[in-house]
């Protein structure tokens, strides 16, 4: 037994030109958007190396910012929470305060299937599996990612966390596991 | 050494023309969908060849948001800044206003695109994170920090807590640059029809733990103080009914005129100029 569960997603970019579509930008991760039958929840899933060439050769405050992405995205995460209980409307909010080099993309939707007993799982996990299955459908490739950004992994199948459905998988360095935070209810 | 307005030459060369230019003739492209980017503002970027915008509506029409917000002549309020900081030589990107024609679909036809300044950029909500480069560059941006608050106090802005609206470059050439953005919620924003306020609260350094400049506010003071009221008038005054109604208009020209008065005492409260 499936069932169809609806996602957000925004892209987050390091964009080394000033181009508005994101043209040679180098993809970092993303940020994904999710409601579970017990709350509401934003996950950031930030890639875990980068290539060191590009570093070097970086202004010294763009090398700051990359090598401590994580600090800095999960701040805009905290930040972005205040005030809003869907978890659609905190990834616009990202969106709309980081449009320039480190950039997030307004969110996207997606539909996924997932196994019948899926809501039951922790939201860590359901972030994971959320994450792990966007990267399969290459949502990083589709936006026009640069050349140093590692090809997706074939395909294979591993042990799903329980989840009772197929996920590919990832070479192991590409993906620090999510940062997972919830969301108030509204009053 | 610290830095006030020291955009690329590409970007002055603009800025000189958007200043005697008052709305835009060029083909603007939206990049992506106008509004897309979320915000009160719904802005969005847009490009001419390889000129790069952030455009804004004149006003967002969201009546949830109040009615100051409802009402508020964003389009006309970025470019006044703009225009006036020109003249300053403060660090604000160049503005021209953009007249789409009537829109069918999504998106307003009076709109304002201010110039992307420079490349790579980074807000300061991301800079701030960053215990090392927070404490090398705080110090040079004291003087453009110092001066921004005396502008903003001037103008009666009250986003500068948006730690987004600042917005920061290093590099090897120019060392920093900095471009203090959106003047949305500035002047009429609180001032409605007027008769403006004078100086009742003073704005202070973005960031807060920049160094003070005594210099600088003392600097900025002088040059607005010293601006020809003809100057004001007409960068107000030629701004098109249709971007910014009359009675708003004279509530603007009134409220700077009015309030430049007032700011050295002000200022002097704060700074001990």
């Amino acid at each position: 037994m499936t069932a169809k569960r609806k996602v957000h997603y925004s892209v987050v970019q390091f964009r080394r030109q000033p181009n508005a579509d994101g043209a040679g930008a180098v993809n970092l991760g993303f940020i994904i958007g999710f409601e579970t039958k017990q709350c509401a929840a934003v996950g950031l899933a930030v890639r875990a190396s980068l290539d060191e060439k590009m570093l070097a050769e970086l202004d010294p405050l763009s090398r700051e910012v990359l090598e401590n992405r994580l600090d800095v995205l999960v701040a805009e995460v905290d930040a972005a929470l205040n005030g809003h209980h869907k978890p659609k409307d905190v990834l616009r909010a990202l969106a709309a305060q980081n449009p320039w080099t480190l950039c997030v993309t307004p969110p996207q939707e997606a539909e996924v299937s997932v196994a019948a007993d899926f809501d039951n799982a922790s939201v860590q996990k359901v972030a994971e599996d959320y994450v792990l299955r966007l990267y399969s459908r290459n949502v990083l490739e589709a936006q026009h990612t640069g050349p140093a950004v590692a090809a997706p992994a074939p395909r294979r199948v591993v042990p799903t966390h329980g989840l009772g459905s197929e996920i590919p998988a990832l070479p192991a360095p590409w993906m620090i596991p999510p940062v997972v935070r919830m969301l108030p209810r509204a009053a | 050494m610290t830095v006030l307005r020291q955009f690329d030459p590409d970007i002055e060369t603009l800025a000189g023309t958007w200043r005697g230019e008052l709305c835009t003739s060029a083909k603007w492209l939206p990049e992506g969908a106008p509004g897309g980017l979320g915000g009160i503002c719904a802005g969005y970027l847009v490009k001419n060849g390889t000129t790069l915008g952030y455009a804004k509506p004149s006003a967002p029409h969201d009546r949830k948001l109040g009615q100051a917000y409802v009402n508020n002549p964003i389009a006309a309020h970025e470019k006044i800044a703009a225009d006036l900081a020109h003249d300053l030589g403060l660090p604000v990107p160049p503005a021209v206003l953009w007249d789409r024609g009537q829109q069918k679909g999504k998106g307003s036809q009076h709109c304002v695109i201010s110039a992307v300044p420079f490349w790579p950029a980074y807000t300061w909500a991301q800079v701030m994170r960053l215990p090392k480069a927070g404490a090398r560059l705080l110090p040079l941006i004291a003087r453009a920090a110092s001066a921004i608050s005396v502008f903003d106090t001037w103008l009666d802005n009250r986003d500068r807590v948006n730690a987004g609206n600042l917005v920061i470059r290093e590099s090897d050439g120019f060392g920093v640059q900095v471009a203090y953005i959106d003047f949305a919620q500035s002047m009429s924003f609180g001032w409605g029809n007027g008769p403006a306020p004078g100086v009742i609260r003073v704005e202070g350094r973005f960031p807060g733990s920049a160094p003070l400049d005594a210099d600088a506010i003392r600097d900025t003071v002088c040059a607005i103080e010293t601006m020809l009221e003809d100057q004001i008038r007409s960068i107000v005054g030629r701004v098109p009914g249709a971007f910014l109604a009359p009675q708003r208009g004279w509530c603007i020209v009134e409220g700077l005129l009015r309030r430049r008065e007032c700011l050295r005492g002000e200022m002097n409260k704060r700074a001990r100029l």
